[in-house]
């Protein structure tokens, strides 16, 4: 633990600009290269940590998941979460922000603060309606933020943006 | 309040060490006074100890005693008798002696061999009338500033007490959402077939489940809404926003409630629509609002519209229409009151608290629009509201308008100008104006200027200006100890100016035009 904390306070010299951008450069490349990725979907199924001290909560986007081509890996508090996405490296992350042991807050600056970690997409779903804590949010490096409860439909869109999700065939399923 | 002129026995103290004047001054004295008593004291000490005895109405003090001279007389004998007005007797003319001897709390300065009886008199009366006021005053003061103290510490706990009861209903609404969501997400996937298949009925009861669900999600809202604006702590960022953007945004949610409750729901959006000015979430709710009343109230086969189109020179107008029971027209008005609903034989069931209507009207009011309705019984009703264009003179004008019609509300306006270092970045510019954003209460308003500046209007009266700025240091403090990327870049603060909201209202949007001018010539 100590020598990622190490190296969090570190990267966090980083000026913002340059973080800025190369996030944004990997998004637009995450839209662009949509194409180039179909055709290694066979091969490579978009993992998505969804981490959220409600298990049911885990539980619904999991089997919600199941239809489609990807794999769910799941925490159930923040510190859980964040060691799944330094040790695993997730495509996407869909993050609560109220949680015990490392909040959203923590989670997020921890990520972005961490060079394996830095440019994994992470979605915020939160119960809480303060516009601040979406600028917060926004401000620390999360991609997106959307209120609990979301259709999935929404969240689908959403998560459409940064990583390839097409339905599994039902013969396989 | 002892008036100096009804009382004639008076009780006076003369300190004189010398005997010959001693007698002059109390002769002239009894001839002032016939009724008054003297008493004589020939040195500071003895003087010091017959104050503290028996009362006097007044003490006449020569400044060069054996045991004391001069100022040194003065301060001792004010220190030691506070209560008694203090004449000072000297043996020359000095005016600056005389001066300092005032200010050390002397109410009278008298030289020796020009004393009369007349003289003495006047200045007597005066003295005791000039002490017993300024006693008075000092009083009221202390009461004043007790009062002052007592105001502060109260409202301190009552903010205090707000933001925690505020804080109470933000956890509880956020515990009520965590179950909700899953209720939701559970029916809408057993829907959906995903647990295993369900028959066309079963799949309906679902839908229901969830629609009913998601009713019970914004009725939290609007509770969120009603405690944060009745405590006044509702913010408001205004910006400029796309009308299409924000319907877009909150288009699923009600599209979702009209199938489900087969209505067939349309669109209907002007093309080249003006950019608005106001709070794009808050104005979202509103339509949510007014689109579920529609799509509650209409009649098989229900239709609801959502319409957004121009609306002369200065605003926009967004409405919704639906084919519902219509409203009568005595009852028009009052449907915006908290808590009223039409009674109506239809759908009894699908009542919320009626806390919708008058929600989304404050909402409205808020970005500086207003709300209307016009319903026919029996044909539909149509609830529409205009926004402002993005326009920062008119916008200014309708926001003094507004605090001018609030009652008890702010009296003057003050613009404050915030100015931005030269070498910040493009996210530390965002982060500036989002902490300024947060600083600001309803009743403000903040208009981004090119060449990272900013124009704050603050509806703050000029007493609580500092307050004001203090507030905004604190608070610049403690975000800058908490802010993981390090403290803001510094900035500029400058108050350009107070106004009058009533007297002063035109001058107040002249001076937003003119800064805006101004800046813009800097640019170009």
């Amino acid at each position: 633990m100590s020598s990622v904390v190490t190296q969090a306070s570190q990267a966090r010299k980083r000026p913002l600009q340059q973080v800025m951008r190369a996030r944004m450069s990997k998004r637009i490349e995450s839209k662009v290269g949509k194409d180039l990725l179909a055709r290694s979907a066979m091969t490579h199924t978009p993992r998505i940590l969804c981490i959220d001290d409600d298990p049911e909560i885990c539980r619904t986007l999991e089997m919600r998941l199941s239809a489609y081509r990807a794999e769910v890996q799941v925490a159930y508090f923040g510190t859980q979460g964040f060691w799944e996405a330094i040790t695993d490296h997730p495509d996407l992350i869909l993050m609560d922000v109220s949680m015990p042991s490392g909040d959203g807050r923590f989670v997020l600056e921890s990520l972005r603060n961490n060079q394996a970690t830095r440019r994994i997409p992470v979605i915020v779903l939160t119960g809480m309606r303060s516009p601040e804590l979406r600028s917060e949010m926004m401000a620390l490096g999360a991609d997106c933020f959307l209120n609990k409860p979301v259709h999935f439909d929404v969240l689908l869109r959403e998560m459409q943006a940064f990583v390839d999700l097409s339905k599994r065939d039902p013969t396989s399923h | 309040m002892v008036i100096a002129e009804q009382k004639t026995e008076l009780s006076i103290l003369l300190i004189e060490d010398d005997l010959v004047d001693g007698e002059s001054i109390t002769r002239s004295l009894h001839k002032a006074f016939p009724d008054c008593d003297v008493r004589r004291a020939t040195c500071l000490g003895d003087a010091l100890a017959v104050v503290n005895e028996s009362k006097f109405d007044v003490v006449l003090a020569d400044l060069s005693l054996p045991d004391s001279r001069g100022l040194d007389s003065v301060v001792s004998m004010v220190h030691a008798c506070p209560r008694n007005p203090l004449i000072v007797l000297t043996g020359h003319a000095d005016d600056e002696l005389s001066i300092t001897a005032i200010a050390e709390g002397a109410q009278d300065y008298l030289v020796k061999g020009r004393i009369n009886p007349e003289l003495l008199q006047r200045s007597i009366r005066y003295a005791i009338q000039r002490h017993t006021m300024s006693r008075n005053n000092e009083q009221l003061l202390q009461t004043l500033r007790e009062r002052d103290l007592l105001l502060q510490t109260k409202n301190s706990k009552l903010e205090k007490a707000c933001r925690t009861a505020q804080k109470f209903v933000d956890n509880v609404s956020h515990e009520f959402r965590t179950p909700l969501t899953v209720i939701m997400e559970y029916a809408s996937l057993l829907e959906d077939g995903i647990a295993g298949p369900v028959s066309e009925e079963q799949a309906k009861l679902l839908g229901v489940i969830d629609d009913r669900a998601s009713d019970l999600n914004n009725m939290v809202d609007d509770m969120l809404d009603v405690s944060k604006l009745e405590s006044g702590l509702l913010g408001a960022s205004r910006c400029q926003c796309t009308v299409a953007e924000i319907i877009e945004h909150v288009l699923p949610a009600i599209r979702r409630k009209a199938m489900v409750r087969d209505v067939r729901l349309e669109l209907q959006i002007d093309d080249d629509l003006p950019d608005v000015f106001c709070d794009s979430a808050k104005v979202g709710r509103v339509i949510v609002n007014l689109a579920i009343n529609a799509i509650k109230f209409t009649r098989s086969p229900g239709q609801v519209c959502i319409s957004a189109r121009r609306h002369g020179e200065t605003d926009v107008s967004i409405a919704v229409t639906d084919n519902g029971v219509g409203i009568p027209a005595d009852r028009q008005r009052e449907i915006f009151h908290r808590f009223a609903q039409v009674k109506t034989e239809v759908r009894d069931s699908t009542k919320g608290f009626g806390l919708g209507l008058n929600i989304a009207q404050e909402l409205v009011e808020i970005n500086f629009g207003k709300m209307d309705v016009e319903s026919t019984e029996g044909v539909g009703s149509t609830f529409s509201f205009t926004l402002p264009v993005n326009n920062p003179g008119e916008v200014t004008r309708r926001f003094v308008d507004r605090l001018a019609e609030v009652p008890d509300g702010p009296q003057s306006v003050s613009a404050i100008g915030v100015v931005l270092e030269e070498d910040a970045s493009e996210s530390a510019v965002l982060d500036v104006e989002r902490f300024l954003v947060h600083i600001l209460r309803q009743n403000d308003l903040i208009f981004p200027l090119p060449n990272r500046q900013w124009l704050l209007l603050v509806s703050v009266p000029t007493i609580a200006l500092e307050e004001f700025l203090a507030r905004l240091d604190t608070e610049r403090q403690q975000i800058n100890r908490n802010r993981p990327r390090g403290p803001l870049p510094d900035f500029r603060v400058e108050v350009h100016g107070t106004w009058d909201v009533a007297q002063r209202a035109t001058e107040i949007v002249t001076m937003v035009n003119q800064q805006l001018v101004q800046e813009k010539c800097c640019v170009a």
